[in-house]
């Protein structure tokens, strides 16, 4: 590391005080170094009973839907290349989950299979490396390199944690209402995860969770943000393009005028009560936290942590230019929309990013060397291939196939009553996320069937339609549903099974409310008839 | 874009020696291929009212034969070719109304030789409208021969906008057979519809399957090893 980098009130900057330290205190530096618990390091975890259970059936349970999917006579509709996509993903999807290998493995296995089974060509396959999404999740982590080796992201982790940290589940509501406020603020959902990722590392240290040893709290943590990240962005109109997009469509293919305040107000509320169910639920029935998962993991409790924190001095040269490069990165993504005014372009949150890193590494002025930035590239092939799969599945029209084919089979007909055909749209919108990669091609396949839907059967359009968009920004069940899932996984804190569990739940408690609302507050407001 | 000034420059020279008619209410074509490349087009169209005299109708494909007409009384079409582009030249009476059905053959629909990779074969279609202001409905159907599915898409026109939503395709099955689907709406004059895609044999390779049991059976013998201890551990099974 070089000198200028020297980590204030870690071991390497602690000096002269280093021989008053007692025993708790160099327990607890030892627990933030995070240098010590690289993402980079491939962590090997010992499976229990379960998950031996599953390594050892899912690699044959992973090959017989591929061989059953594969194998099956074409159904009508459906192009051959996009059934070899929806075998292999299937495939992939068993193992991600099951791990009979790392889950690196089965998506370069997926990458492979893609290819030779005429699914997806190699060119294709082989440029998502290069996608913004996986630029944006190496980028984020040379980011978080430099919050965490200036020691400015367990300074600011610290301070959350002595304020509101005393116990998991109020640290749990301090990230939630973190990502509630910046939702408005930066519609885009990855530089939200970018910006609270470091923050989330710490927090998680100090309550035992590290990439190579995860705990209940950490898997928590990082679950619960991710649906904070997601869902928050459902609360508003402007949380993402895709809503926008849903909106321009309910407006000129329906006729119907939505209001930033109409779509606030009505699914605001659905958010909020979803959000607090899962803080509530997530800890307590999904993965449930220990006894002494619920409490930081050091000796002398809260007192020691301030005693860090004053130990570490006064925030240094380093923190501040540390600061002073994420301050720039955050600027860029929250004032997006006036770049065209300024600059005449704009610059998307990749090139922000870029930005930042670009000054992180130069001599003199920058922070880090490259061979100190933490990026854990063994998950950067688990997103390139995963989004692989994903796109693949996209642009094959197999996505599209299965949703309308999953319509159709549910006979939905003049006559059907509104309430079951409401019940209906919602869930399948809201599950779909699970075959797509991109919300915005979900909205633009989804919202003009609904509108259709609703037309033919009668109702108004905004009765359905609304509530269907309402459900885009749910991309909550698996790793590869969005950007921001991507770079949460990449921390290594949580499986994709952890992931498909949490987001389930979520995505069946946000139907649950939906329809509580249809019932309610969606009449008083004249969404539902 | 060098194709795309070529294809533009060719559709002003052709709008230029083509006799306009105002629009055409309704178009479908059916084409209907076998395993040799050959293939029966049958195109389907309503006359105008008032009759036809010389309408011209562009042809997708090159050196059509057999021609057979179908439809009111008095209806003729015949081939003609203007500036190396093919036209069906219909001549109908003022008294004349309804549809007018035209079969033909074609050769070359796809090239009949040795697939490319993996067993694909490149089809291409494309419909040009240079003689209407407008056609009213636009429908085509490319029936590939028994035996073989759609793999991709490749390029389509007219494309999806973020408004419609949709594709101009959809695939199906009619009689056993794979199926692409076009239609478009109210084509106006120098607009097309375009569809760029491979097909290939329905059969799966055998190999893979003998191959992908023996590794899942292989796998169940050799890693058992993961199940040792399992119930010691106390833990439930699956």
């Amino acid at each position: 590391m070089d000198k200028e980098a020297a980590v204030p009130g870690g071991p390497e900057g602690a000096g002269p005080a280093e021989a008053a330290l007692t025993d708790e205190d160099r327990r607890l530096d030892e627990l933030l170094d995070l240098d010590k618990h690289k993402l980079s390091a491939i962590p090997e975890r010992k499976a229990n009973s379960t998950e031996r259970w599953m390594k050892y059936l899912g690699f044959p349970a992973g090959i017989a839907v591929f061989l059953l999917l594969y194998y099956m006579p074409l159904p009508a509709g459906l192009t051959a290349s996009g059934q070899a996509v929806l075998a292999c993903f299937s495939l992939a999807l068993i193992w991600w989950i099951s791990e009979p290998v790392p889950t690196y493995v089965t998506s370069l296995i997926l990458m492979l299979a893609l290819v030779f089974t005429n699914g997806w060509d190699e060119d294709h396959v082989l440029s998502v490396l290069g996608y913004d999404v996986i630029w944006l999740n190496v980028l984020a982590f040379v980011l978080s390199s430099i919050l965490v080796k200036t020691a400015l992201a367990k300074r600011l982790a610290l301070h959350l944690i002595i304020r509101f940290g005393h116990n998991a589940s109020k640290m749990f509501l301090a990230f939630m209402i973190l990502q509630l406020c910046l939702a408005p603020l930066i519609p885009a959902t990855a530089p939200r995860a970018v910006m609270t990722l470091p923050l989330m590392l710490v927090v998680a240290a100090i309550y035992g969770s590290t990439s190579d040893k995860s705990n209940g709290f950490g898997r928590n943590l990082l679950l619960q943000n991710l649906l904070g990240v997601n869902i928050f962005s459902s609360g508003f109109m402007t949380g993402s393009t895709a809503n926008l997009i849903a909106i321009s469509m309910i407006m000129s293919l329906g006729g119907a005028k939505v209001y930033y305040t109409d779509w606030m107000v009505a699914n605001l509320p659905v958010v909020l009560i979803t959000m607090a169910a899962m803080w509530f639920i997530g800890p307590r029935l999904l993965i449930r936290l220990k006894p002494e998962e619920k409490k930081p993991i050091i000796p002398g409790g809260i007192d020691a942590l301030r005693r860090q924190l004053s130990r570490m001095g006064r925030v240094s040269f380093q923190e501040k230019k540390a600061a002073a490069i994420f301050g720039l990165v955050i600027f860029l993504w929250v004032t997006d929309r006036f770049h065209m005014g300024w600059f005449g372009f704009e610059i998307d949150p990749v090139m922000a990013a870029l930005v930042g890193v670009i000054i992180t590494f130069l001599p003199k002025v920058g922070i880090i060397k490259w061979s100190e930035a933490d990026i854990p590239w063994h998950l950067m092939i688990f997103s390139a291939g995963a989004y692989a799969g994903g796109l693949a599945l996209d642009n094959s029209g197999a996505a599209k196939w299965a949703i309308g084919n999953l319509f159709n089979a549910l006979h939905i007909v003049k006559g059907t009553s509104f309430l079951l055909v409401y019940v209906i749209i919602v869930a399948v919108n809201m599950y779909s996320h699970m075959f797509f990669t991109s919300k915005t091609m979900r909205t633009i396949i989804m919202i003009p069937m609904v509108i259709a839907i609703a037309q033919q059967l009668g109702y108004p359009v905004l009765s359905l339609a609304l509530p269907a968009a309402f459900t885009i920004d749910w991309v909550v069940s698996l790793p590869i549903s969005a950007k921001p899932n991507v770079i949460l996984f990449s921390t290594g804190q949580y499986s994709v099974l952890d992931n498909l569990k949490y987001g389930l739940v979520a995505a069946t408690i946000g139907i649950g409310v939906l329809v509580v609302a249809a019932l309610t507050w969606f009449r008083w407001l004249g969404i539902t008839p | 874009m060098k194709t795309r000034i070529l294809f533009c420059a060719t559709a002003v020279l052709v709008l230029g020696l083509t006799a306009l008619a105002a629009e055409l209410p309704g178009y479908h074509e059916t084409v209907n291929m076998r395993a040799d490349g050959s293939a029966e087009v049958r195109l389907a169209f309503d006359l105008p009212a008032g009759g036809a005299a010389g309408m011209l109708i562009p042809l997708s494909w090159a050196s059509p034969r057999n021609v057979r007409v179908q439809g009111p009384a008095g209806a003729a079409a015949s081939l003609v070719t203007k500036d190396g582009w093919g036209f069906l030249a219909v001549d109908a009476p003022e008294t004349a109304a309804g549809t007018l059905v035209v079969s033909l053959e074609v050769d070359g629909c796809f090239k009949s030789g040795r697939p490319s990779a993996f067993g694909n074969r490149d089809l291409g279609y494309r419909f040009l409208n240079v003689t209407f202001d407008r056609i009213g409905k636009f429908g085509a159907e490319l029936v590939l021969p028994p035996g073989y599915v759609f793999n991709d898409v490749g390029d389509f026109a007219p494309k999806a906008g973020a408004q419609g939503g949709g594709v101009p395709y959809v695939f199906g099955r009619t009689g056993g057979r794979d199926v692409a689907r076009l239609s478009a709406e109210g084509l106006k004059l120098g607009e097309e519809v375009r569809l760029s895609c491979t097909f290939k044999s329905a059969r799966r390779p055998k190999p893979l399957l003998c191959v992908l049991i023996v590794l899942a059976a292989a796998y169940l013998v050799f890693f058992r090893g993961l199940l040792k201890n399992v119930s010691g551990a106390g833990a439930g099974k699956p």
